[in-house]
């Protein structure tokens, strides 16, 4: 027997040996038979060897179930009945003076999260300061024919008016500042942590206010959230307003807290952030000026997500065992269960996010008309795009579109449906299926007013990129021990896996590597151009900039570009389907001067 | 299916089907109120365990009530090179609580094997490792039990073929505050520093990382 001492000298060995094997792609089999684990005679000889026959070898494996086979009894939600709520419209998060006034370095006597100096700050100082909490408040999903109970969700709320899951609306070259007090009970209901750190998803946004999953903050904390709303390129390339084709206008904010993320943000810590550009006369907020896009009232955004209500209780369930993605039964839309809206014949701009944790959706409308896509995850693409075979959206990933409904017929029900299938938690199947409805569009005959809105031939142009200094690549896979890896390493939260230097051009290689699973990776910062799909041009709605990319799966691999400019510090790559993102399928890269 | 063709037959396979919407014919729904108690309880099986030392103890009642826990899989003839490994690293978290465990936190290693690992067998293992007693090796006189645990705690795998080979059981070791629900989980091969982390860090009054700073940057980076 050896000595303790020996043994973890033998283990240490061992394990090495092994991520060696791992790093030269040898099988279990070849590497054992190479001989190559020299530890491996000293553990086994622990107990010596013997006929090894697993009493599992013959176990069945659990049926897919609606929270994608956790092991635990599938989970049937109760039955809701559809179409009876309107869509819950967000509303706009209001203007307040913050007391103590935020500022360059952490206010930690006044309750502030500990956080770098914002970078910038003197340069843009706040023009306008907002304030939310996040709190528990009673939700209720289903319609009240149900009988179904509320759910306790998590929820940021407006500290103004107390309106809840309000959503930002920005304007390019107006800084603000945002407060975001963390408010939420140690008690989650069964799921979830009071630990919060909230991402602006898209934001070119310093490392500090970036929302950064290691950069979490306990509850009766606050940080102030600086968001400079400047275009990318504008302390480097386009100085000093940035890069007009780097407008951004569809964004999102939600909780990142590591490990946690799939459970908060299922509690409901997420909500949109648009951003305007009436400085440069593009996406105006008016459809009188700019680009004329569907406006005001006729301004839609809409968050997808599929949940699990337990059947005996009727709150909202989740699967913590689950590592291969959790996927809903229930179909909520800003909040309520398959809601309906009223629509004027007239042009609407509707900004749908997939707001996860792991389903894929292929949109189509339930009468087979185009949608006229004009955005790709929230960048306006170059030119609108019609889509009449559906769009398919994957975890985190936003698309606006504008839906014409002029020559519907009155008092006609149109739907907004998903026909993708999907089984199992890992990914979409390669395959439709019957539809679900997840809104209903009920016409009710001509506006109040004219729509003045258009739909503009041209939007916005993409930027063209340098040359790239240096290529990474990344492979998606899953690992032996069934962990969920980027290059075979696992998620540690004290480890920065790479530099990037400063307003540096890189070109990284995302590889799925099986058709097992999708994994729609997001990667923070700035937005990237996807130069190659499978060896090839990526189809048109592909084409746009992008800030999640899906891979393996029918999605096959990809190639992108990006520019980390203005700014410093730790941004994470992760995969966006958060179950696997909490499970480990996350790195940190850092920029530096 | 390639992508190109996927988006083909996502336009012409699917008719235009006339919608019917459902008629509300479901009966009113008649909620069932369970305490915090009752869930917790009813998150984990409670099935009967021998310890190494051959006592009986219940999973839930006896094991994770109340407790801060660290639990994993294993079994004590693994060859795929993982089980030796991750319980030798635990080990290293268990020196990395500097004391914590067998006080406020608790270490469960429970077999895949139970037919050959005996309590006395785990035992023998466990001796290699550690010798605190907050630390307990577990398995079972009915293997069944040991697979309803498997399955309910999640460390299955959807194929088939792989969840019954033994080289590919799942490697992750669970991180819980059970009076909390809070769990996490951690991968077995992570530094047993990180693993610490990710438990200390959970905890309502626990350590907390430290902020990235520009000025200390150099001092921080590791790269792995």
């Amino acid at each position: 027997m050896p000595s303790r001492k020996q043994l973890e000298k033998l283990t240490a060995k061992y394990m090495k040996e092994i991520r060696d094997a791992d790093a030269a792609k040898l099988s279990l089999r070849e590497y054992l038979r190479e001989g190559l684990v020299g530890g491996a005679a000293g553990l086994i000889a622990l107990q010596g060897m013997r006929n090894f026959r697993p009493f599992w070898a013959h176990a069945s494996h659990d049926r897919d179930g609606l929270t994608g086979s956790s092991g635990t009894a599938n989970v049937v939600s109760p039955p809701n009945t559809p179409f009876q709520d309107p869509l819950p419209i967000l509303p706009t998060l209001s203007q307040k003076t913050l007391t103590p006034a935020p500022t360059k370095a952490a206010n930690i006597a006044a309750g502030e999260a500990a956080r770098a100096d914002h970078q910038k700050w003197d340069q843009f100082l706040p023009q306008k300061t907002y304030e939310m909490e996040e709190v528990a408040v009673s939700e209720q999903f289903y319609p009240a024919v149900n009988g179904v109970p509320p759910s306790t969700t998590w929820r940021f709320r407006d500290t103004v008016n107390g309106n809840v899951s309000p959503l930002v609306r920005a304007n390019y070259q107006e800084p603000i500042v945002v407060r975001i007090w963390n408010r939420l009970p140690a008690a989650n209901g069964g799921f979830g942590i009071n630990q919060v750190t909230t991402h602006l998803h898209n934001g070119h946004t310093a490392s500090e206010s970036d929302g950064s999953p290691v950069d979490f903050y306990d509850a009766n904390k606050f940080k102030d959230y600086h968001y400079v709303n400047m275009r990318a390129g504008f302390a480097s390339t386009h100085a000093p307003l940035g890069d007009t084709r780097e407008t951004m206008s569809t964004l999102w904010f939600h909780d990142h807290r590591f490990d946690f993320t799939a459970a908060n943000v299922y509690k409901g810590l997420a909500s949109f952030f648009l951003l305007f550009s009436a400085d440069q006369n593009q996406d105006t907020g008016n459809e009188a000026t700019g680009f004329r896009l569907p406006s005001g009232a006729y301004d839609i955004p809409m968050i997808l997500t599929d949940k699990v209500f337990d059947p005996a209780t009727g709150q909202l369930f989740f699967d913590r065992f689950n590592l291969n993605g959790i996927l809903g039964d229930k179909y909520a839309v800003n909040g309520k269960i398959q809601p309906y809206l009223n629509v004027y014949k007239r042009r609407y701009r509707f900004r749908i996010l997939n707001g996860g944790p792991s389903r894929f959706y292929q949109l189509f409308l339930s009468n087979n008309q185009a949608f006229t896509q004009i955005s790709s995850d929230g960048n306006l693409l170059p030119a609108a795009i019609s889509r009449s075979s559906g769009i398919l959206l994957g975890v985190a990933e936003r698309v606006d579109v504008i839906v014409d409904f002029t020559n519907a017929a009155t008092n006609s029900r149109i739907y907004l449906e998903n026909r993708l299938q999907q089984t199992k938690g890992e990914g979409p199947d390669s395959q439709l299926t019957t539809p679900t409805a997840l809104v209903e569009f009920r016409v009710l005959g001509n506006p109040p007013q004219a729509d003045q809105s258009l739909i503009p031939t041209t939007l916005i142009a993409n930027p063209t990129r340098p040359a790239s200094s240096k290529t990474r690549s990344f492979d998606f896979d899953k690992s032996r021990d069934g962990l969920w890896v980027i290059n075979d390493q696992i998620f540690d939260p004290n480890v920065i896996s790479f530099q990037v230097r400063q307003n540096a051009t890189e070109t990284w290689n995302i590889d799925g590597h099986s058709r097992d699973w999708s994994h729609p990776v997001h990667i923070h910062f700035e937005e990237f151009g996807i130069v190659n799909r499978n060896g090839s041009t990526p189809p048109p709605e592909e084409r746009g900039r992008k800030d999640v990319v899906s891979v393996g799966n029918f999605h096959g691999d990809a190639q992108v570009k990006m520019q980390f400019r203005d700014f410093l510090g730790h941004y994470p790559m992760h995969c966006h389907n958060t179950i696997h993102e909490d499970h480990h399928m996350m790195l940190r890269w850092e920029i530096i001067p | 299916m390639n992508r190109r063709a996927f988006v083909i037959a996502a336009g012409a396979g699917v008719m235009a089907l006339p919608f019917i919407p459902h008629l509300p014919t479901a009966p009113v729904f008649q909620a069932r109120a369970r305490t915090p108690e009752q869930r917790r309880r009813r998150a984990f099986p409670n099935v009967a365990l021998l310890t190494h030392d051959g006592r009986e103890v219940h999973f839930y009642d006896d094991l994770l009530k109340d407790k801060t826990v660290i639990y994993h899989f294993m079994y004590t003839q693994c060859r795929d090179g993982f089980c030796a490994p991750t319980v030798a690293n635990l080990a290293r978290v268990e020196k990395a609580l500097k004391g914590r465990v067998g006080r406020d936190v608790f270490m469960y290693s429970i077999t895949l094997d139970p037919k050959h690992d005996t309590p006395a067998v785990l035992k023998k293992y466990r001796a290699h490792f550690t010798r605190n007693p907050g630390w307990v090796f577990l398995t079972s006189d009915k293997p069944q039990r040991i697979e309803r645990l498997r399955r309910a705690l999640g460390y299955w795998r959807r194929d088939s073929l792989q969840d019954a080979d033994p080289a590919s059981h799942l490697g992750h070791v669970q991180l819980g505050i059970e009076p909390l629900e809070r769990w996490c989980s951690a991968p077995g091969r992570l530094r047993a520093g990180a693993i610490k982390d990710y438990l200390c860090w959970m905890e309502p009054d626990g350590e907390r990382p430290t902020p990235w700073m520009l000025a200390d940057r150099k001092d921080r980076v590791r790269t792995s």
